[in-house]
């Protein structure tokens, strides 16, 4: 007799789904839809969904979809046929189970990485069909808890590790502090009105990676640039709360960050080598606030220091040695075309690029972005087998020769590392920063 | 001497021989005693999930019980020597080993560090974080504004009785801080200083041939600064030596601290190598503390060391 197929797949329960689910009605549920639907999508989700014809030319876009070998469930439209299409059908007349279900594929089984968009013949922005599942979601309190936890502290402390405004200072000023043992004179300056550039970083920096502020400090104190960092909150520009959905809190905090800016009457944003927070100043956040393009101009730290090498204001010592790969992280490419830049940058610092293929905006997403990889723990999985096509790109490129990954995205770096880790590939991953830093002139 | 005392543990094997002479030095010196340790790395995400350092797994339930719980692991592993310590608290939190020493060093406004070299726990933290390059003690040594004092090998006699301090000097600017803390502890223990400074002629490896007289002459100069950056200090202090040798700089001064039966080294491990030829111990450091018998002080900064 033979066995019956017998599904081994892991339930992963995630107490902010479950229990966010376990008070919902089907009133409220249908309630919370409707006042969505109507107050908030208007003409873009309703031609979105029209125009849609169901090609598939979406799927072979999506990650998911390829690492789970061609399953349609995991394709860009299937995703939306699970969650915002449905809804519609039924007319927001959907029960608690869907909800926890259309939760967990709208928060961790989608990056937003509008990869499937540019494959799409008319051009619909997938991300902006499964964001919006997360903000009824949110609205029904049905989140991933991890990453609602990190919403939370955003919205009690302005930053996203629950960083003190003293220990914040305090952080600075021991960077500060180390930095010149190695330069004397160098300066991270607080507060200066009138600076040329306003630098900003995300909440993770001072609390666990303060070498990056370190590096940072020494690299805009080589080139001479005229800088500051605020002594209030608004320096993290970090925001968790545009990918659970929390757009009122999104637009708090990117307010914060613009007025702190204002206050201090600089010129530019230059911000860290993170990706979501540049989607969220740039793109999303801003324009939440009724700014189509930020109030004050912001630069990818991509941007910057491509910037500073062109300008000859930083000048390479020795190149990097080993053969590198350049992972293009979605919202600086395919959000702002960064990806030549990148290329600029890691030629001038490295003695070898070997592309991985596909490149540039067709890069794959790292499975870590979109807030993915904030909801923690229980996602993992989903998240590393979700990529394989990842591993396989990597491979690909480390059989050419690349031993270092330079990805200039906070989520690309913790994506990578638990795909470099699980896949076995042992590659080494840096930031545009490290290497910069690495292979600079240093001023005596 | 040392009124607040950091002994910086991985809570393994590797740290018991620092523990030792930690716990020793904060007796003896009636010093506020820290023992610290670093229980993790937290993950990218950045949520409450951390790599444990010392199995290299990953713990899903970092909590308030799971810190309770290393806590109570790291008083069992001290246990007889927190009997007999006074001022003694311990301390774990997660994070970049390196960088929360460092915080924690900086908050307490500590006068040493203590710790063991390189361990196999610490490469799990440079191979998750790629980005820091070498071992948590390189690092520390690097940027600490106060002496550390890396103890790799078990040290059998204790500190206040040591009789032989060794002080190897590149003559830089840090040096100077190292050579206040050698003679500084020499005075106070009351044992000899021995001033020691190797000729780097690794040159000669790559074909450069130095002639006998040349190699004389800078011993010579090397004698002249000596006298005039160091002895010139020493104030009624005359229990020392000078001897200059040339080699490879950190086969030397093993060679040298066995010669004369070391008790310890001490050393600056520069912030950054402005001129190789001026500040060679740098990597010096990392090598002399892998192979010494003996403990060895780095130290980088006057902030520590002043004169009293």
């Amino acid at each position: 007799m033979a066995e019956p197929a017998v599904n081994n797949t892991k339930q992963i329960t995630d107490e902010g789904i479950v229990r966010g689910a376990s008070k919902l009605t089907p009133e409220k549920i249908e309630r919370v839809i409707n006042s969505v639907l109507k107050a908030e999508t208007g003409a873009r989700l309703k031609t979105y969904v029209d125009i849609c014809v169901h090609c598939g030319l979406c799927s072979e876009a999506c990650h998911f979809y390829l690492s789970h070998d061609n399953d349609p469930r995991f394709s860009p439209a299937g995703k939306v046929k699970q969650t915002i299409w449905e809804i519609l059908n039924r007319k927001g007349k959907v029960d608690a189970e869907f909800i926890k279900r259309a939760a967990e594929i709208a928060s961790t089984e989608c990056n937003l990485c509008r990869r499937c968009a540019m494959y799409c013949p008319f051009g619909i922005d997938i991300a902006y069909l499964l964001i919006t599942m997360r903000r009824i979601c949110h609205k029904l309190g049905v989140t991933p808890q991890y990453i609602q936890d990190t919403a939370h502290s955003h919205s009690a402390t302005i930053n996203q590790m629950w960083v003190k405004d003293d220990e914040w200072i305090d952080s600075l000023m021991w960077q500060e502090d180390e930095a010149r043992g190695e330069i004397p004179n160098l300066r991270i300056p607080l507060e200066k009105e009138g600076a040329e550039i306003y630098y900003s970083v995300i909440g993770p920096e001072p609390k666990f990676r303060a070498q990056l502020i370190y590096q940072a400090a020494v690299i805009m104190n080589a080139s001479g640039v005229d800088w500051t960092m605020p002594a209030t909150p608004g320096w993290d520009n970090s925001d968790m709360c545009m990918f659970t959905g929390d757009f009122e809190m999104m637009a708090r905090l990117k307010k914060i960050h613009f007025e702190s800016a204002a206050r201090l009457k600089v010129k530019k944003i230059v911000m860290g080598e993170c990706g979501h927070a540049f989607r969220s100043v740039y793109d999303v956040g801003n324009r939440a606030l009724g700014w189509k393009m930020p109030p004050i101009p912001v630069v990818h730290s991509i941007e910057f220091f491509y910037e500073l090498i062109r300008d000859g204001k930083i000048k390479i010592a020795k190149k990097y040695e080993k053969p590198v790969t350049f992972n293009d992280p979605c919202n600086m490419v395919r959000g702002r075309g960064l990806h030549e830049m990148g290329r600029f940058v890691t030629n001038a610092t490295c003695e070898k690029l070997i592309e991985m293929h596909p490149n540039r905006e067709h890069n794959y997403c790292c499975s870590a972005g979109g807030g993915v990889i904030n909801c923690g723990p229980p996602y993992k999985k989903t998240r590393v087998d979700g990529n394989r096509i990842k591993a396989e790109q990597l491979f690909a490129a480390k059989a050419r020769g690349a031993k270092t990954i330079i990805a200039p995205c906070h989520n690309c770096h913790g994506g990578l590392e638990d795909i470099v880790h699980h896949y076995g590939l042992d590659m080494d991953i840096k930031f545009l920063g490290d290497i910069i830093y690495e292979t600079m002139e240093k001023p005596e | 001497m040392f009124d607040k005392i950091l002994f910086a543990t991985t809570a393994s094997p590797t740290c018991d021989a620092a523990a030792n002479v930690a716990f020793d030095l904060a007796g003896k010196y009636n010093s506020k005693f820290s023992v610290f340790h670093v229980l993790g790395l937290p993950t990218r995400g950045f949520g409450h999930m951390v790599q444990d350092i010392r199995t290299g797994e990953q713990e899903s339930s970092y909590d308030e019980d799971y810190i309770e719980w290393v806590k109570e692991e790291l008083k069992n592993t001290y246990a007889e020597q927190i009997k007999k310590a006074k001022n003694c608290i311990l301390e774990t939190v997660s994070g970049v080993p390196h960088t929360e020493i460092l915080r924690k060093a900086r908050k307490d406004d500590v006068d040493l560090i203590v710790m063991g070299a390189h361990t196999r726990e610490e490469e799990i933290g440079a191979t998750r974080y790629r980005s820091v390059v070498g071992s948590t003690m390189q690092k520390v040594a690097k940027s600490a504004k106060c002496p550390v004092l890396i103890v790799s090998r078990p040290c059998n006699t204790c500190y206040w009785y040591f009789s032989n301090i060794i002080f190897g000097t590149d003559f830089s600017r840090a040096s100077n801080s190292a050579f206040m803390f050698a003679y500084n502890n020499a005075k106070e223990i009351g044992c000899r200083l021995h001033l020691f400074h190797a000729l780097d002629i690794s040159s000669i490896a790559a074909g450069k041939i130095e002639d006998q007289q040349k190699i004389e002459e800078r011993i010579k100069e090397a004698r002249r600064k000596m006298e005039e950056m160091y002895v010139s200090k020493m104030k009624g202090f005359d229990n020392y030596s000078i001897e200059i040798w040339e080699g490879i700089p950190y086969v030397e001064i093993l060679k040298f601290a066995r010669e004369k039966s070391g008790d310890l080294i001490v050393m600056a491990h520069h912030a950054r190598e402005i001129d190789p030829e001026e500040a060679l111990l740098g990597s010096t450091v990392e090598q002399v503390v892998l192979r010494a018998a003996c403990p060895v002080a780095s130290v980088n900064r006057p902030d520590k060391v002043e004169m009293e």
